[in-house]
């Protein structure tokens, strides 16, 4: 950490994340002939795998193996064994973010949070849908990203709920639990416009700003398995703006298992497959047997430490920006208002602070007011208040 | 949008088109190299629009998936045609060849609907009002 940044290499352009390799102009118009081997309408997604319902879903969430599947659970070439395989983001960070203590009233999801029986109908549904293969060992996953559900329609844990799904729920609730296991919150840029704004509106903010100190401080807090902090550390490198700065990049998160995987920097084939650009994995890793390896000069920007939102947070100075994305939905209402006021007593004045996509302050602090610049949820603190 | 799959596998074929579709694009077929040069001639010279992405499998009989990349990116009429090799070739040197030829986005065998969605995403091609 506190690398200052080196000059740029001859990588590939990684304008893509966000600036897109692609061409410039996908001209298409829908006046076209519709050719002969078009599917018609919408496909059913059923070559791939059997929808739940006639209403086949908009995406097929399904695995591709690579060569026909004939084989039953465990044998696929899928997130077959460890949660690495397995798209771990902000969901499920956000769900260990809570683990600790001091946060009631969520229920842990813990290891004894699913009977086993549950748990087999859920790995049975998900792979009987999408030929995904949820390891025996995926409890913690499973209880993790079906969390927020179960308290949406009212049940007091997972366990519960799992056991009202298999009793009472229709094809199109148990098409809720498939894609709570199958859906990819966050990795790498694939809800891109953060990153976009980031490169776009927040970094040439603070090379204004931040001209004497040269110095940037970002705290990604519900960092899983690292793909957000590389993430981030991966477009400030790519910043000629930025040559030359210090760059603090903090990541933090309460289940010290991911962050042994985030401060190694290896992921899986399978991971580095979603949404990370073509041109920034052989720009910024190293293929290394199955694995491929952050380089160190993006590894060197961040300090991965284990914090828990609820409690006090680590010392890592004023802050410019805090990603925090997808956590707090897993906290009651009051303990989200104290994360974030504490949030805000740890942000500069002019900093930012970035939740998920689908998340606001609203109903929850005053003390915040969007960005206008941008649809995603970026927010800065209204000066007075708390601070 | 017009799109066009390139793979000697027709069940690959069948799998991406799929997700294509999901994506509200329909799809040509090609089994190889040579096979997209012919498909896509006959598609433009029937009045057809440039498909805005061609997604191509490395390895494929009579023209692989590089060639038809060099083949695609010397065409001046066909620059608005995002480029993306689904291949099991997985060597980071693989890639590098494949961006240097013209590629725009690499896909690696296996790979699951959403990945291959994120992908579009990056390319700009995602469908209006898709989850980011």
């Amino acid at each position: 950490m506190n690398a200052p940044l080196p000059p740029r290499p001859t990588t590939p352009p990684i304008s893509s994340v966000l600036g897109r390799t692609a061409p410039t102009t996908p001209p298409t118009t829908s006046a076209t002939t519709r050719p002969a081997t078009s599917p018609g309408t919408r496909p059913a997604t059923g070559s791939v795998a059997r929808p739940l319902t006639s209403a086949a879903p908009a995406r097929p969430a399904t695995a591709v193996p690579a060569r026909p599947a004939t084989n039953p659970l465990g044998s696929l070439p899928r997130p077959a064994t460890g949660a690495r395989t397995t798209p771990v983001a902000p969901v499920a960070a956000g769900l260990r973010a809570p683990a600790g203590a001091a946060v009631p009233p969520v229920s842990r999801p813990g290891r004894d949070a699913l009977p086993p029986a549950d748990l087999a109908w859920v790995r049975e549904l998900v792979f009987a849908q999408t030929a995904i293969v949820l390891g025996a060992d995926k409890e913690y996953l499973v209880a993790s990203r079906l969390l927020p559900f179960a308290r949406t329609r009212g049940h007091g844990d997972v366990a519960s709920y799992v056991a009202w799904m298999r009793r009472s729920g229709t094809a199109s609730d148990h098409r809720e639990v498939i894609e709570a296991m199958t859906t990819n919150e966050t990795s790498w840029f694939r809800d891109g416009e953060p990153y976009t704004h980031l490169r776009k509106h927040l970094v040439p903010d603070f090379v204004r700003a931040r001209s004497t100190s040269r110095t940037l401080r970002i705290w990604s807090a519900a960092c899983s398995t690292g793909q957000e902090p590389y993430s981030i550390a991966m477009v400030l490198r790519d910043e000629p703006a930025l040559t030359g700065w210090k760059i603090d990049l903090h990541a933090t998160d309460v289940d010290v298992t991911v962050l042994d995987q985030a401060r190694a920097g290896r992921f899986s084939q399978l991971e580095v497959n979603r949404g990370l650009p073509a041109p920034m994995l052989v720009g910024n890793f190293t293929r290394a047997g199955a694995h491929w390896q952050v380089n160190q000069n993006i590894r060197s920007l961040v300090t991965f430490s284990q914090a828990n939102l609820a409690r006090p947070f680590p010392p890592m100075g004023t802050l410019d920006i805090i990603f925090c994305r997808n956590v707090l939905i897993y906290f009651d209402t009051a303990t989200k208002r104290q994360i974030l006021a504490r949030m805000k007593a740890v942000l500069a004045p002019d900093g930012y602070l970035v939740l998920g996509s689908a998340e606001t302050t609203l109903g929850v602090s005053t003390e915040w007011e969007k960005d206008p610049r941008s649809r995603a949820s970026i927010y800065r603190p209204i000066p007075g208040g708390t601070r | 949008m017009i799109s066009l799959v390139v793979d000697d596998s027709r069940a690959m074929r069948r799998i991406v088109r799929s997700i294509l579709g999901s994506a509200g694009m329909e799809v040509l077929e090609a089994g190889d190299g040579q096979q997209a040069l012919d498909v896509l001639e006959t598609h433009l010279a029937g009045g057809g629009d440039v498909p805005v992405l061609a997604t191509i499998d490395w390895n494929m009989p009579v023209m692989d998936g590089l060639e038809l990349v060099g083949a695609l990116r010397r065409r001046r009429d066909l620059r608005g045609m995002s480029l993306m090799m689904v291949t099991t070739e997985a060597e980071q040197g693989q890639i590098v060849r494949a961006l240097a030829a013209g590629a725009h986005e690499y896909l690696i065998k296996p790979f699951s609907a959403d990945d291959m969605l994120a992908k579009l995403d990056l390319l700009g091609l995602a469908p209006v009002g898709a989850e980011a």
